[in-house]
């Protein structure tokens, strides 16, 4: 008996110990950005980032240039990140939920295309369609504009691959009760179903949130003035030797997590149970 | 698997609902479906459909600009068989996929495991930290990496390197070395997500099945190898899909390190090509057969590896 | 219940409306040409800051002597962004500036059309007829037409650190041949263990100066690829040697000698010396304090008697775009802000460049004081008059150059000077090969 628990003792530390290590290497870049927006630029491209800190040359300068830099773009960047990714967030969640609802609560011609199509859309870098896409977003007249960033993404098939996995847990008995008591489709859908639905809201508001706020290619594409860029192409952008944006590289870096940061630690319970709900499905 | 924490009672599985009776009294009820799924339509055939068509039919043609087009029949798809970068750049895909999986599943397998048993204090406060890497852009995760493999002695990698008596590397510019910089960001940041995935997957085997293992004798590590692995497969085929998909609409990671263009190929991937041939060639015909080329792949792998292991079989 | 049902719904209306608002705030600005007051609205995509503020001056000296005012906002952007932003807008006929500064290595790609997407500004540059250099005019032409008008002429010179060549007890001045300089580039190394230069694989303007210095050019006058010609291999073999065989220079930091891990290679005195035109100049001003007051500017070494001992290395062209909302006022604008008197002159005080507008390389005006006579000594344009008919270049935009460029890039440069793992010769060989 007593060995017993002296084992389990000793693979309990062992794992601990495991765990401890890992999380210090998957923390480790985070203390080199928090460092080095602290250090002066110019020494980061000469030698890299590395462990040296000398107290007595770090400063708040790369922060502070976040204010003066260009009139404080860096803001207008985050502004623009805000609004697309909240924009996006948003459409996103109301119109997949839709479809996902749709496609597991009724039963019509068509449906099985349909999910089928949203399987196949899952697969399909997106990126194949840059091009074309740029041509359309043109044709359109929505360059350089948040519409033209964010329409093309506000049916994402992942998500309502997702929400219909998630619907197709749901009992069809209120929906039909409702319809005896005279309730229209939509009321049923917003005032029954959604609400049922809203551990799947909170998974999906994460993960939309997390790729809506790091997307990078396709801003980059559309959005033409600098002042219109999203954080990441913003940042990428100040990567130039001939300007003298350096300073927001890692300050920047530093702030544009924290919004993110937030959404994850209100949301992350439901979003660590959600995440696999609809994603996974044996 | 599927706990949604309704607040009313009653979550009956879909197969009892189908097996209802349907109730069919209006006619509105028939259209209604089409109303909720109708985002999915318009924008599958405005931001899908209609654009992966005028891909096909760009691929065909020599492109001056949307107004001046020339057919030039199959010459993009000569070009493309020629097209020593194309193969580079495939092969590239193949190794980073490679390395992903060969790393990604099995250890973040391993630490759900561990995280899965009795008596492994601040479970919840581990399982964030290692999720915090994914929120981070790739981008801004790509500018950090990016100056810690810095060539010079003084960059973190090789002063690592230091320590054990080597280097330094000039890690950006050899071909193995830059893929280890691509697949490290890769585990870093996936690390957690996939660690999560498992640890819902274990959570759902019943703990009577190790109960019996254990009764015919079974260790840890046959307890493992016998239940949990077999059990993980769904999963584990899941995991194996996006990790495989994450290789081809690579890019980002890329085009930090070293923009549209990598010393001999060394960090070309497939999306690097048809941005560079769109957009810093002006090649869009080529761009756009590019990129019809990587959706016949996609769609190859996905047909074989769906063959293969069986996903999806109950659904669609 | 249906609390959050109201909540999504209302916040769906408001993302709505938000969007549509972001859409139209974003139209309206290129909507009109013209601004509240009458002025003309311009936009500019540069990638160099120093150069968006020229314009942005030029804009306001235009107004006080011009009846046809400009509103000018000046976008920049990273060097590889711009020109992929450029290259998509005016292929795609939308979403293009009406001014854009445009490289000599880009200028092929833009060109390649047969009626290129440019305003011709040959009207606009009659005033200055004799006045300019015409090398320069010829890069960025196209059947007779002149679609960008560049900043500088762009004197390749030498630049030496003069503390490290003191330390290695050698004169700058004494150094004529490239094998003068490999020699010192040994002594440098013995006695300071710093490195003579280091050698470009990503940038070719050492390759080319070398190239051009000796009469030679690697695109034949037919328009095909001759990389494989005696003088470039000539060069490509210099170059291979200072790193595998003299062992005076090492792979460039960050792959060229114009980035910022390089300028602060540079700045720490780690570089004894560097090959590069004449807007190094700002480069060094704004990046190497260290610097000041330390660097000789010398004539190129040549290979043999009778070599040019410089080179037209780079340049960047200001072009109007055929989606300019007054092209004719543009090219006008464009050309009186580089070849009028005046901005000809900003050109040397401002950027630090040796302006196209020749006539005024040797008035005194050049000799005032400036962060390039303080850093550089007042002399400058002294050497640069020498050098001036020595100024000749490889051809840029044949319609090879693009895929000839991305070649050197992609593998010429990486697998002869980053890895020794080709003979310049044969790795010249093979891209003519797969280029012709």
């Amino acid at each position: 008996m007593e060995s017993i628990k002296t084992q389990n003792r000793l693979k309990t530390t062992l794992s601990v110990l495991l765990m401890v290590f890992l999380a210090i290497l998957v923390m480790v870049p985070f203390y080199f950005m928090i460092v080095s927006s602290f250090k002066d630029v110019s020494v980061i491209f000469a030698n890299g980032i590395n462990v040296n800190i000398d107290f007595s040359k770090m400063n708040f300068d790369n922060y502070k240039s976040l204010w003066t830099n260009q009139n404080g773009i860096y803001w207008s960047w985050y502004k623009n990140s805000l609004v697309i990714t909240v924009v996006e967030t948003v459409l996103v969640l109301v119109f997949t939920s839709m479809v996902g609802y749709g496609l597991a609560q009724y039963d019509f011609k068509g449906r099985k295309f349909i999910f089928a199509l949203v399987l196949v859309m899952m697969m399909v870098p997106p990126s194949i369609l840059l091009l074309p896409l740029y041509k359309l977003v043109t044709q359109l007249g929505l360059m350089d504009s948040y519409a033209g960033v964010i329409l093309p993404y506000v049916v994402p098939a992942s998500s309502i691959f997702f929400f219909r996995q998630f619907c197709m847990g749901l009992s069809r008995e209120f929906a039909e009760s409702a319809r005896i008591d005279g309730c229209g489709e939509f009321r049923i859908f917003w005032q029954i179903y959604v609400p049922l639905m809203k551990p799947a809201f909170g998974a999906m508001t994460i993960l939309t949130t997390m790729n809506a706020w790091n997307d990078f290619l396709w801003p980059l594409v559309v959005m033409k003035s600098t002042e219109n860029f999203v954080i990441p192409a913003g940042l990428m952008s100040a990567m130039t030797p001939y300007g003298n944006n350096y300073k927001l590289l890692f300050a920047g870096s530093v702030m544009s997590i924290v919004p993110i940061l937030i959404v994850f630690v209100l949301n992350q319970k439901q979003f660590i149970e959600g995440l696999t709900v609809g994603g996974v499905k044996g | 698997m599927q706990k949604p924490n309704s607040e009313v009672s009653g979550v009956t599985n879909h197969e009892d609902a189908d097996s209802r009776p349907k109730v069919r009294r209006i006619k509105w009820d028939r259209i209604a479906p089409y109303l909720f799924v109708s985002p999915f339509i318009i924008s599958f055939l405005v931001f899908s459909l209609y654009p992966f068509i005028s891909a096909v039919i760009m691929s065909f043609q020599q492109v001056n600009g949307f107004s001046d087009v020339k057919w030039i029949g199959l010459a993009n798809y000569q070009q493309l068989f020629k097209d020593g970068d194309f193969y580079a750049a495939l092969w590239n895909v193949v190794r980073y996929g490679f390395w992903t999986i060969l790393i990604l599943i099995p250890l973040p397998m391993l630490l759900a495991y561990i995280m899965n048993q009795k008596g492994i204090p601040f479970k919840g406060f581990f399982r964030s930290v290692y999720f915090v890497p994914v929120l981070t852009s790739s981008v801004i995760a790509g500018l950090i990496f990016k100056y810690a493999f810095s060539g010079e002695k003084s960059g973190v990698f090789n002063e690592l390197l230091h320590v054990f008596g080597a280097g330094p590397l000039d890690w950006l510019n050899g071909s193995h070395t830059a893929m280890f910089a691509l697949v490290v960001i890769a585990v870093w940041r996936w690390l957690g997500v996939n660690m999560i995935y498992f640890l819902s997957g274990l959570q759902g085997i019943s703990p009577e099945l190790y109960e019996s293992a254990s009764m015919d004798g079974a260790n840890s590590f046959q307890k493992f190898w016998y239940v949990t692995i077999p059990m993980l497969k769904p999963i584990t085929i899941y995991v194996l899909t996006i990790s495989i998909m994450a290789g081809f609409s690579l890019f980002n990671e890329s085009y930090v390190y070293w923009g549209a263009q990598s010393p001999n190929n060394v960090g070309t991937t497939l999306v690097t090509l048809i941005y560079k041939a769109a957009f810093s060639q002006g090649n869009f015909g080529y761009s756009c057969t590019l990129g019809v080329a990587l959706f016949v792949i996609v769609v190859v792998v996905n047909a074989v590896q769906t063959k293969a292991m069986g996903l999806f079989k109950d659904e669609a | 219940m249906n609390q959050f049902g109201k909540k999504l719904g209302l916040a769906a209306l408001a993302a709505v409306t938000m969007l549509s608002l972001g859409a139209c705030g974003n139209n309206s600005s290129s909507a009109s040409g013209k601004s509240a007051n009458g002025e003309n609205k311009m936009t500019m995509w540069t990638f160099v800051d120093a150069q968006g503020d020229f314009w942005k001056d030029a804009a306001k000296s235009w107004n006080k002597t011009h009846k046809q005012k400009i509103d000018l906002k000046v976008n920049v952007l990273p060097f590889d962004q711009m020109n992929q932003k450029l290259t998509v807008a005016m292929q795609s006929g939308s979403g293009a500036p009406d001014l854009a500064d445009v490289e000599l290595g880009q200028a092929a790609t833009q060109l390649k059309a047969d009626k290129p997407p440019y305003y011709p500004l040959n009207s606009a540059l009659k005033p200055y007829d004799g006045k300019l250099v015409k090398s320069r005019l010829d890069n960025f032409s196209k059947n007779g037409n002149v679609y960008g008008l560049d900043y500088h002429v762009g004197t390749t010179v030498t630049y030496y650190n003069t503390d490290i060549m003191k330390q290695a007890g050698v004169d700058p001045t004494s150094i004529k041949t490239w094998d003068d300089y490999v020699k010192a580039g040994k002594e440098v190394k013995a006695k300071t263990g710093k490195w003579m230069n280091e050698v470009e694989y990503s940038a070719y303007f050492q390759f080319d100066s070398m190239t051009a210095q000796q009469h030679a050019d690697y695109v034949t006058k037919s328009g095909k690829a001759d990389l494989a010609n005696p003088a470039s291999v000539r060069a490509l073999t210099e170059l291979q040697n200072w790193v595998y065989k003299d062992k005076i220079a090492r792979p460039a930091v960050g792959g060229s000698l114009d980035n910022d891990q390089f300028f602060a290679e540079m700045n720490k005195g780690n570089v004894a010396s560097v090959t590069m035109p004449s807007w190094y100049m700002e480069r060094m001003a704004d990046n190497m304090p260290k610097l000041k007051g330390k660097v000789a500017i010398e004539p190129t070494p040549v290979f043999k008697e009778g070599d040019y001992r410089s080179a037209g290395g780079g340049g960047t062209g200001t072009m109007v775009t055929n989606q300019a909302k007054n092209q004719k006022l543009a090219a006008q604008f464009v050309v009186w802000g580089k070849a009028s008197k005046d901005q000809a002159y900003k050109i040397w005080e401002k950027l630090g460049f040796d302006p196209v507008r020749y006539d005024i390389w040797s008035s005194k005006r050049m000799k005032a004081d400036n962060k390039y006579t303080e850093y550089f000594g007042k002399d400058i344009f002294d050497t640069f008059v020498k050098l001036e008919p020595d100024v000749h270049s490889v051809t840029k935009t044949a319609k090879v150059s693009p895929a000839l460029q991305d070649y050197l890039l992609k593998n010429t440069m990486p697998s002869t000077l980053l890895h020794d793992k080709m003979t310049p010769k044969a790795a010249l060989e093979k891209a003519d090969s797969s280029l012709n």
